[in-house]
C-alpha cells in the first residue's frame, strides 16, 4: 500500500489511477461523515463526490500540515454546511428489527431503540460546531489538534466544544431517563 | 475552585485517552477518592460508546464502486476540458496515445502503428480537424473511452484480454469512425486485384495483339470495355460519385457521368 504522500506526488505527475487509490482509501469515512451530518444517502453521495473532485483540483496546494484524511474531512464538512442550508431532503432512520423476538427481548430492544432515538435527536440538535467536533473526534477518530486544523480553530477551543457537546448530550439523555 | 471543577472539562478527554500521561495519573488519583467524578467518567464512557454504536445505513461495495466511477468520470472530463484545444492534433492525440500505449499489449500497439503508417494522409487529416469545443459529444465519448482504458490499467493477463478490452476498444473504434465520418474522405478505392481482372487483360491483349494500357483504353470497343468493366468488382468512388458494379454492366445503361467514371477507373487500373 503506497503512502498518501507518494500517491499525491503521482497524481500531480498525471497518474489518475493514483487518485483512484486515494478515493478508495478515504471514500468510506468521508461518505459516512457526510451521511451522519446530512442524514440522507443521496446528499451524502453528492457531497462525497464533490469532496474528491474539490480535493483533486486543490491537490497541488495540499501541504501535509494535517493528514490527508483531515483535509478531506474539512472539505466534506464545508460542503455539508452548504448542503444543510438548502431545503432538506427526507432524512433516513433505520428501523429496528424487533420481529421474532420474545416479549422481554422486544421490551429491552424497544428501550434501547428509544434511547438511541433520543441520542440521535440530541446529536442533531447540537450547535453545528459542536456537532462537527463530535463527528470528527468520535466517528472520524481525528485527534483534537487535527480537528482544530480542519475547522480552522484552536485545539483548546475544539476541546471546549467537545466538552460542551458531551455535557449537553448527557443532560438530554439524563433528563429523558428521569421523566 | 474545588478539585472536581479542576477536572470537570477533562473527563471526556480522559475517556478518549486524550490526556497526557501525567494528567491521566492525576485524574486517576483524584477519582480513587471522588465517587462523583468516577461516576461521571462511567457515564461519559457509556455515552461515547452509545454514540459510536448509533446505527447508520451501511453502504455496499457496488455502490462504492459506482461512486468511484462517477468521481473518475468527472475528473477525467475536467482534465479533458482543460486540454488546450487550439491545437487538437497535439495535446489531445498525445494524451490519447499515452493512455492507450500505457494500457494495451504490444501486439495491439503494432496494429495501431501499422494503421497509422498505412494511412498517413488520413491520420494527418484527422489531426487537422477543427474539433468542436470540449463539452461536445466527441469529447464525452472520448472521455469515456479513455476512462475505460485507464480503469483497466494493470490487467496484463493474456487470458481474458479481449473480454477486458472489448468495450474500450469498441469505444475507441466508435470514436475513430466518428472522426473518420467527419473527415469527409473524398476518395476511397477498393482493391480489384482479382485473377479475373488479369485474365481479362490477357484475353484482350491476345485479341488486340498488344498490351492493354492507358493509350489503348480509348481504342476498346464497347464489348471489350464491358469485359473489363465486369471484372472490376466492388464500388468505384470518385469525388463522392459512386458507380456500383454488382452484376454485368451494359454500357448502354450507363449515363455519361457513369461512363466517365468507368473510363477513368479503367485508365487508372491499366496504368497500374
Amino acid at each position: 500500500m503506497k503512502e498518501d504522500r507518494q500517491l499525491i506526488q503521482e497524481v500531480l505527475e498525471g497518474n489518475l489511477e493514483a487518485f483512484n487509490q486515494i478515493v478508495q482509501s478515504y471514500q468510506r469515512p468521508i461518505y459516512y461523515l457526510a451521511l451522519r451530518m446530512l442524514k440522507n444517502p443521496e446528499n451524502a453521495d453528492e457531497v462525497t463526490q464533490k469532496t474528491f473532485l474539490k480535493a483533486y483540483r486543490a491537490l497541488s496546494s495540499f501541504q501535509f500540515k494535517s493528514s490527508l484524511k483531515t483535509w478531506l474531512s474539512a472539505i466534506a464538512l464545508n460542503l455539508c454546511r452548504t448542503e444543510l442550508m438548502r431545503p432538506r431532503r427526507e432524512m433516513v432512520e433505520l428501523p429496528d428489527q424487533l420481529a421474532d423476538s420474545s416479549f422481554d427481548e422486544r421490551r429491552d430492544a424497544e428501550e434501547a431503540s428509544h434511547r438511541r432515538h433520543l441520542l440521535q435527536q440530541a446529536l442533531e440538535d447540537l450547535p453545528l460546531r459542536q456537532k462537527e467536533v463530535v463527528m470528527l473526534r468520535i466517528y472520524q477518530e481525528l485527534p483534537f489538534k487535527e480537528i482544530a486544523e480542519a475547522l480552522d480553530s484552536t485545539e483548546s477551543a475544539v476541546k471546549v466544544n467537545f466538552h460542551h457537546a458531551m455535557k449537553s448530550l448527557k443532560e438530554r439523555i439524563g433528563h429523558s431517563e428521569d421523566k | 475552585m474545588t478539585r472536581c471543577e479542576n477536572f470537570s472539562d477533562r473527563l471526556s478527554l480522559f475517556v478518549l485517552g486524550d490526556l497526557s500521561p501525567a494528567e491521566s495519573q492525576r485524574l486517576q488519583e483524584h477519582m480513587s477518592t471522588c465517587a462523583s467524578c468516577s461516576a461521571e467518567v462511567h457515564g461519559l464512557r457509556d455515552l461515547i460508546g452509545e454514540l459510536k454504536s448509533l446505527p447508520l445505513a451501511q453502504v455496499g461495495a457496488p455502490a462504492l464502486q459506482e461512486q468511484r466511477e462517477m468521481i473518475q468520470e468527472q475528473i477525467l472530463a475536467e482534465e479533458l476540458r482543460h486540454l488546450p484545444i487550439a491545437d487538437p492534433g497535439d495535446a489531445f492525440f498525445v494524451a490519447q496515445r499515452k493512455a492507450i500505449a500505457e494500457s494495451l499489449e504490444q501486439e495491439t500497439l503494432q496494429d495501431l502503428a501499422a494503421l497509422e503508417a498505412s494511412s498517413p494522409a488520413l491520420i494527418s487529416e484527422l489531426k487537422e480537424l477543427k474539433l468542436p469545443h470540449p463539452g461536445d459529444l466527441f469529447f464525452r465519448r472520448q472521455a469515456k473511452a479513455i476512462q475505460k482504458v485507464l480503469k483497466q490499467e494493470g490487467r496484463q493477463e493474456r487470458e481474458g484480454f479481449w473480454a477486458a478490452w472489448a468495450k474500450p476498444l469498441a469505444a475507441a473504434a466508435a470514436v475513430f469512425f466518428l472522426v473518420l465520418g467527419i473527415a469527409r474522405i473524398t476518395q476511397w478505392e477498393m482493391s480489384t486485384e482479382s485473377p479475373d481482372w488479369n485474365m481479362a487483360l490477357e484475353y484482350l491483349a491476345v485479341e488486340m495483339d498488344e498490351e492493354v494500357g492507358l493509350e489503348t483504353i480509348d481504342q476498346l470497343d464497347d464489348r471489350q470495355l464491358e469485359l473489363l468493366a465486369n471484372n472490376l468488382e466492388g464500388s468505384i468512388y470518385v469525388e463522392s460519385e459512386e458507380l456500383l458494379i454488382e452484376e454485368p454492366v451494359d454500357l448502354e445503361d450507363l449515363n455519361e457521368k457513369e461512363l466517365d467514371l468507368l473510363i477513368n477507373r479503367l485508365e487508372a487500373k491499366a496504368q497500374t
